[in-house]
């Protein structure tokens, strides 16, 4: 074990971990972050917490972290590289884990032209990839970014992010080997509708040897409604979507859609759990957190969790 | 013509041919308040040509130019008639009437095609209302 | 060569508003190449002005001037005997015109017409692109000649991001990625190997970000 991650330990384990995305309050609901938090609660093993996620000010994610794992979660803090340099990003690393913080999502960030802020400064001091090295070098060689040691160093569990279904196309595995070999522990995917995109995908990975190396947990996001899979398969940057799922959404009337949403949902996560080299899920149930223990338990993977 | 003469400076096109030797002086007596500038090309003359001649007083600016496939110097006609509109843009910007300016493709040697040009855009440029300090400028 | 662009007329007039007499100053380098303050636009401005002041009944001095280069003592010198006959210069330089403007006139109001831009080229006629950021690191011998600081929204040097789509960036279809010319030109020239090693983050100290630099040569001194 490199951390005392409750997640590594699962994946470890070789049991098909559950993550799910919780997005902290606009604003300081302390109330209502726990409401979604306890929605969560023993379903999962892990929660991960955004990071003004779409470039939009929301209460800052260590803090939202903390406040989950008081009430029993056990958090991955998502930390974009978008609006902190290196030297806030150290620290927030180094504060996250001093509050008991053991996972971390390294990402660069949506641009802030598609926040709230759009007049924003954009930082990009470091990209996704410098930070996962620059934390695995904190926990593995116990350093900061140029070199000076550190006491305590934080012992994080490390992952990434990976969209198989960005362009260009062939570079796609060869980016996420780039994250693993600067530090990702786990790889979480960007929402997979492209189940034959996704599968070559996987294939590619696991010839490349990468998931001897790495954990990979499959996104999953269910629609609520038909105009929900098309606004996605338009509007949101880096999506696949296929037509023929938008047409079984559109099949249905309008009062079941969310429930094919769903079942949608169900039947891929039960894909992955047959699927090689996949070790787990990550679902991203946007502003819908509380249908995710219904999903888990209609796909049968309601056990009770530890966290 | 109808009412008081108007300050207004005609570009044309040499290539057009409107008038022989001698005859444009001949021509210029009938429009008083008209000033005739040829040109090599309607592609010579540029925005701030324009807005240079409104400015020195004229009312109105008409810009007379082959078709565009008969442009001597191949795109000259066609980049004219983007300079007309982005000094039309610049006259919107400070609150003068575009509509002072006019760009027109216009037949070769038809001096009566030209004639009821002039005849509309006089009539048109005297409709607005006369700008006292661009007349006195 | 420098960017800019004309600032909108009534921006401009609000500044210079209060003076009876100015000098307008082009500058035929960087701006005239990219038609936002060489001799055309300086003319175009002057006139515009001389209308909108018209319009209002008002008719204050304005007088044009261009120069070679703005940014250099010696050309500057070409507009010193109008200089000190206007209240105020309104110039159509880049921001390192404007200021070596004020340098030179120091009891002079400098207000400047343009907004400068960026580094760029003239990809064709009537389209100029940003494509250097002047971090004064190059590192474009290992990009293909792709600049990623300059050409990626997000500085990603160890890039594509996730939202590369059809070449185009996430942040605007109108911005072609720059991690997707990265590939394809280093595909071309048979060089991808480049791109597998990991690229360790930047040193910002040779940017803006060391502070406002500078370069001194004493064999270019007197």
């Amino acid at each position: 074990m490199k951390t005392e991650s409750h997640l590594e330990k699962v994946l470890k384990a070789g049991q098909f971990a559950v993550t799910a995305e919780c997005g902290p309050p606009k604003g300081s609901d302390v109330e209502a972050l726990k409401e979604k938090g306890k929605s969560l609660l023993g379903v999962i093993d892990a929660v991960n917490v955004t990071d003004n996620q779409t470039a939009i000010v929301r209460m800052s994610s260590v803090a939202a972290c903390s406040i989950l794992k008081s009430i029993g979660h056990e958090p991955i803090l998502q930390m974009v590289t978008r609006d902190r340099n290196r030297i806030a990003l150290q620290s927030d690393i180094f504060g996250a884990y001093a509050m008991g913080i053991r996972n971390i999502l390294c990402l660069t960030g949506d641009h802030q032209t598609f926040g709230n802020q759009k007049a924003a400064i954009g930082v990009f001091d470091l990209d996704s990839i410098q930070l996962l090295k620059t934390v695995k070098d904190m926990r593995d060689e116990e350093k900061i970014i140029g070199g000076e040691s550190i006491q305590v160093a934080p012992r994080m569990f490390i992952g990434a992010a990976a969209n198989p279904f960005a362009d260009p196309v062939e570079w796609r595995v060869v980016r996420m080997a780039k994250k693993i070999n600067a530090g990702a522990d786990f790889i979480q995917t960007q929402c997979i509708f492209n189940m034959e995109r996704f599968e070559k995908f996987m294939a590619q990975a696991i010839d490349m040897g990468l998931t001897e190396k790495t954990y990979i947990l499959a996104g999953v996001t269910p629609f609520k409604s038909v105009g929900m899979a098309k606004y996605m398969a338009d509007k949101v940057a880096g999506m696949d979507i296929p037509d023929e799922l938008i047409r079984r959404m559109a099949g249905v009337p309008k009062d079941k859609q969310a429930e094919e949403g769903i079942r949608i949902s169900v039947e891929f996560i039960q894909r992955f759990r047959e699927m090689k080299g996949v070790s787990g899920i990550h679902l991203m149930a946007i502003e819908w957190e509380h249908k995710v223990p219904e999903i888990l338990e209609l796909a049968g993977l309601k056990s009770s969790r530890a966290n | 013509m109808e009412g008081k003469p108007v300050k207004i400076v005609v570009y044309h096109c040499k290539n057009l041919r409107l008038f022989k030797d001698g005859e444009q002086k001949v021509f210029n007596r009938k429009w008083p308040g008209l000033s005739l500038v040829s040109i090599p090309c309607s592609g010579k003359v540029e925005a701030h040509h324009l807005l240079k001649t409104l400015a020195g007083g004229a009312q109105g600016v008409l810009i007379l130019a082959c078709a565009e496939s008969a442009c001597q110097y191949l795109e000259g006609s066609a980049r004219s008639r983007k300079r007309v509109d982005y000094a039309g843009q610049w006259l919107q910007k400070v609150g003068i009437s575009p509509e002072r300016l006019d760009f027109v493709r216009v037949p070769p040697m038809d001096r009566v095609a030209l004639e009821n040009l002039l005849r509309e855009f006089t009539s048109k440029i005297q409709s607005l209302e006369v700008i006292p300090a661009i007349a006195k400028a | 060569m420098i960017v800019a662009t004309l600032k909108e007329i009534d921006e401009i007039r609000k500044m210079i508003d209060r003076y009876d007499s100015v000098l307008v100053v082009g500058c035929d380098s960087c701006v005239a190449e990219c038609a936002a303050g060489g001799s055309r636009e300086t003319m175009l401005l002057t006139a515009a002005l001389k209308l909108s002041y018209l319009k209002d009944h008002k008719n204050p001095t304005i007088t044009e001037a261009v120069l070679d280069r703005q940014c250099v003592d010696d050309f500057i010198d070409q507009i010193a005997d109008q200089a000190p006959e206007h209240d105020a210069i309104l110039s159509l330089g880049c921001g390192a015109g404007v200021q070596a403007l004020a340098r030179v006139y120091r009891d002079k109001p400098i207000i400047p017409a343009l907004n400068t831009l960026f580094i760029g080229e003239t990809v064709s006629r009537g389209v100029w692109q940003e494509n250097c950021l002047g971090c004064g690191n190059c590192k474009l011998g290992y990009f293909g000649a792709v600049c990623p600081v300059t050409r990626c929204s997000k500085k990603l040097m160890n890039g594509p991001c996730g939202g590369s789509k059809g070449g185009r960036c996430e942040v605007n279809p109108e911005i072609a990625c720059g991690w997707d010319m990265i590939i394809r030109r280093l595909d071309a020239l048979g060089e991808l190997d480049r791109l597998t090693e990991y690229v360790p983050p930047c040193d910002w100290s040779t940017s803006h970000s060391g502070g406002p630099r500078k370069v001194i040569r004493e064999d270019q001194q007197p």
